[in-house]
């Protein structure tokens, strides 16, 4: 009897505690999503398109665009050789993103940064904005559209 | 060139694992955590950070999913094993204290976790996920312990007998599988928000599905296990059986919503229990699972573990919250529970660290969580680190809070309570067929007017990267080796108990038993090939350097009754116990006991032979210059099928006449051998409680 009253004492009162703070959570609204996997499509502001290993940006036809979230934060990793990645910060729909690609030397490398607005209802999102490069005053930023294929970090 | 990606992947990711596992086993921690680091090495964390360009050629993200199939084929096997090793003998005699404490030690972290979940799920996670989900998730993934690494440190540690052990072992017993079936209502939980399957028709499949397993799948198994009996060994039919239930089981939970590690874990459970059939098994199928398959799981968690994603005062203040919350939660439920349930605080807090290893288990359920998409990879990483973190703390923590100084002084009070003035033998056994013969023997060196007790020990060694063989269910009346000394026992009507163990460490445990049960004599038996192999080497000779009392290695040539025995005596200090044993067996056997007493030269003045209690012996005096030949030859002329000689005296000052010889005499010898070591008053027979404390 006795174990059974200890039993009820620690096992079932947090159980019941449990049930309250499942129930407050509900209220709690975390970041939107927007990780997954996305359609890039850089276009052309009429200048020269990002040189250097920043190449696999090009400006016409589109290409892969993984966003790995955690809460406002993400990883983007942009499609190149080598790939590009950029640490991104969501803040209510816009995204600001910045990184640099690996290159073989410093001096090959690219520091990208990506601004944005998120558009849409969930499960259609779109982004559009802006990628350039820090370090290459002379070269021109492009726009993008970005259209999101799958939702989530895994599946 | 995917298979041959995939050859070198798995090549560099069994070679990783096992150096860094064997460098873990160096600073005495399990060797599994050691893997676990390797995977994490081999990810963003290391490889992909000092080389990416070597990261990127190795694990191309077009060849993770080879590896992953790979690893989850590993897992469901594993998960299996898990099932397997669990038996509801490890829960008998501490059923109320072990389901209070286990259930203490979930409830706890698990409601802590949801509670840290209000303040991480705002911050770590994202609006496809629902609040519910995630904080169901992390209470379930904080509540987990790893019954296979708690069962290894304690193997390692020698505590798998102790208080402590039991009970740590009971409650894990029953985590697991509270454990397991809490998560997989969480997965239905997290699923059913995803797939808007209704949640009351993936619990009603659930409930029919072990409906099934218990009343059905259990009792068919029997079958097996019968035709397992008749057969006497387990044939590769039967392990076929085995694996098609197994995967038709996974396949069964993953279709319900519910995952196919549970189902694989379920179907374990299920499985007989009978000790040889599930050592056959598991025997089967550990080694490749263990060796190959689940480093491949780790290297994937590695992969998906990135440390850079805790950079950050922010991050790493996550981090030590997901921490803190765990260790508390586990640690600090499990003790305050175990010490409600009338445990001291030491041994409380004992189970308590034992209970908040988490290791590979947690990896388990973590990647279940990364592949649903509930957990982000930020939240990811940081309980990957939280789980090796727990499951590094556990050996040093354990030994502040429980050191093996303090367990032996428990035995050694427990065996205390239990004393008699018996003459207490310690029999290990290995072989079945050795058994009846060493009994005989340890029969026939009691002491008149002393009641015999023997213990007859079985010591099972385990593989070194064993995971889930605990076997604390095994039953050692029941021990094949063991059976015939029992059966020799009880027709000669003598007091035999049986102990029978896994063990890391032969002679460790061998001597920890002999100085707990205040053995008066050690009797091992030797059955090697005596070739190019000292009799005076590796356990054997170990026992006889360290053993309390007095010990004895027993070489046996046939069955015979011992009619004639020869016994070599030489100097009276350190052959006393020859002496004293020749005298014993006369006594008991009627044999026609000889001493033998070999002088070096005419000068050397013979022993007088003394006056008292040695009538039944007769004596014989010879010069030789060659004693060993002597003896050898007197041996065979004399007919004598047992000889006993000493070891101690000889050793020390004529190396040369027995330490570098011995296999060669043993060799030469026709018929059975003793040989024996003083270590202790042969005459008064008990060790001290003080040279057990101290050894």
């Amino acid at each position: 009897m006795k174990s059974f009253g200890l039993y009820v004492l620690l096992v079932g009162l947090p159980f019941l505690a449990l049930i309250g703070i499942l129930h407050i959570g509900q209220r709690l609204v975390p970041p939107r999503s927007i990780g997954g996997s996305w359609e890039l499509l850089i276009s052309s502001s009429g200048s020269t398109a990002l040189l250097g290993p920043c190449s696999g940006l090009a400006p016409a036809g589109t290409s892969q665009m993984r966003l790995s979230q955690s809460g406002p934060h993400a990883e983007v990793t942009l499609a190149g050789n080598p790939p590009i990645r950029l640490a991104l910060l969501l803040s209510g729909n816009s995204v600001h993103a910045t990184g640099s690609s690996t290159g073989k030397s410093p001096s090959e490398g690219c520091e990208l940064t990506l601004n944005g607005e998120i558009f849409g209802p969930m499960g259609q999102e779109r982004m559009e904005g802006r990628i350039s490069r820090e370090d290459c005053p002379e070269c021109e930023p492009m726009n993008f559209t970005a259209v999101r294929l799958s939702g989530g970090n895994a599946r | 060139m995917s298979l041959l990606i995939l050859i070198v992947q798995i090549a560099v990711i069994l070679l990783v694992a096992r150096i860094v596992g064997w460098l873990f086993r160096a600073i005495q921690q399990p060797q599994v955590v050691g893997e676990m680091v390797a995977g994490i090495l081999l990810g963003p964390s290391l490889l992909g950070w000092v080389a990416p360009d070597i990261s990127a050629r190795l694990f191309p993200p077009e060849s993770l999913g080879y590896l992953n199939s790979l690893s989850q084929v590993g897992l469901l096997v594993f998960m299996f094993l898990v099932g397997l090793e669990f038996n509801p003998r490890l829960i008998r005699g501490r059923g109320q204290a072990a389901i209070v404490i286990s259930h203490v030690s979930i409830v706890t972290p698990f409601v802590l976790g949801s509670l840290l979940a209000l303040y991480l799920y705002p911050r770590l996670s994202e609006s496809d996920v629902s609040f519910t989900g995630f904080a169901l998730f992390m209470g379930a993934a904080m509540s987990v312990t790893a019954f296979p690494v708690l069962a290894r440190i304690l193997t390692e540690r020698n505590l798998l007998r102790s208080r402590v052990g039991t009970v740590a072992i009971a409650c894990s017993a029953v985590d697991d599988v509270t454990a397991w079936t809490i998560l997989a209502v969480v997965i239905a939980i997290v699923r059913a928000d995803a797939v808007e399957v209704p949640l009351w028709l993936t619990m009603a499949g659930t409930m029919a599905y072990i409906a099934v397993m218990v009343f059905v799948v259990r009792r068919a198994l029997r079958w097996l296990e019968s035709f397992y009996h008749n057969r006497g060994q387990l044939t590769q039919d039967m392990v076929a059986i085995v694996l098609f239930l197994l995967l038709a089981s996974a396949w069964t939970t993953e279709w319900l919503g519910i995952h196919a590690l549970f189902g694989a874990f379920a179907l374990g459970t299920v499985m007989p229990k009978e000790q040889g059939f599930v050592h056959d098994v598991t025997k089967r199928l550990e080694d490749l699972t263990v060796v190959l398959l689940l480093p491949l799981f780790f290297a994937l968690t590695g992969l998906r573990t990135s440390i850079g994603l805790v950079t950050g005062g922010e991050m790493l203040i996550y981090a030590g919250l997901i921490l803190l919350v765990a260790v508390t939660g586990k640690f600090g439920g499990s003790t305050l529970a175990a010490r409600i349930m009338g445990m001291r605080w030491r041994e409380a807090g004992a189970v308590g660290i034992l209970m908040n290893t988490r290791g590979l288990m947690e990896l388990v359920i973590l990647s279940i969580g990364h592949d649903l998409g509930v957990i982000s990879p930020a939240v990811y990483t940081m309980m990957v680190f939280m789980a090796l973190i727990t499951t590094f703390m556990t050996t040093p923590i354990l030994e502040w809070l429980y050191p093996a100084r303090l367990f032996r002084e428990q035995s050694v009070a427990e065996a205390a309570v239990d004393e008699e003035r018996e003459f207490t033998v310690l029999l290990p056994v290995s072989l079945p067929a050795s058994g009846p013969g060493l009994l005989e023997a340890a029969a026939a060196l009691a002491p008149a007017g002393r009641k015999p007790r023997f213990f007859a020990l079985h010591l099972e060694r385990t593989s070194d990267g064993s995971l889930t063989r605990v076997d604390p269910g095994r039953i050692p009346s029941r021990d094949e080796v063991l059976l015939p000394l029992l059966s020799r026992a009880k027709e000669r009507n003598l007091t035999a108990r049986p102990l029978s163990f896994l063990t890391h460490d032969v002679s460790r445990d061998l001597l920890s038993e002999a100085y707990t049960r205040g053995a008066d004599l050690v009797l091992m038996g030797w059955h090697k090939p005596i070739v190019g192999r000292s009799i005076l080497s590796g356990t054997v000779g170990e026992v006889l350097r360290r053993g309390p009392g007095d010990v004895a290695v027993f070489v046996q040539r046939d069955a015979e009754p011992w009619r004639r025995v020869l016994a070599l005596f030489i100097n009276p200090e350190t052959d006393g116990t020859v002496l004293e044993l020749a005298r014993r067996i006369a006594t008991n056997t009627g044999a026609v006991v000889t001493v033998l007493q070999v002088l070096s030269s005419e000068e050397e003045a013979p022993v007088a032979r003394p006056a008292a209690g040695m009538e039944g012996l007769l004596w014989e005096t010879v010069v030789s210059e060659t004693p060993l030949e002597t003896i050898v030859n007197q041996a065979v002329e004399g007919d004598y099928n047992l000889t006993i000689v000493s070891t101690n005296r000889l050793r020390e000052t004529e190396p040369s006449r027995f330490g570098l010889h011995s296999d060669e005499f043993a060799r030469a010898l026709p018929a059975n051998l003793l040989v024996v070591r003083s270590g202790g008053a042969l005459a008064a027979g008990r060790v001290t409680r003080e040279a057990r404390a101290s050894a």
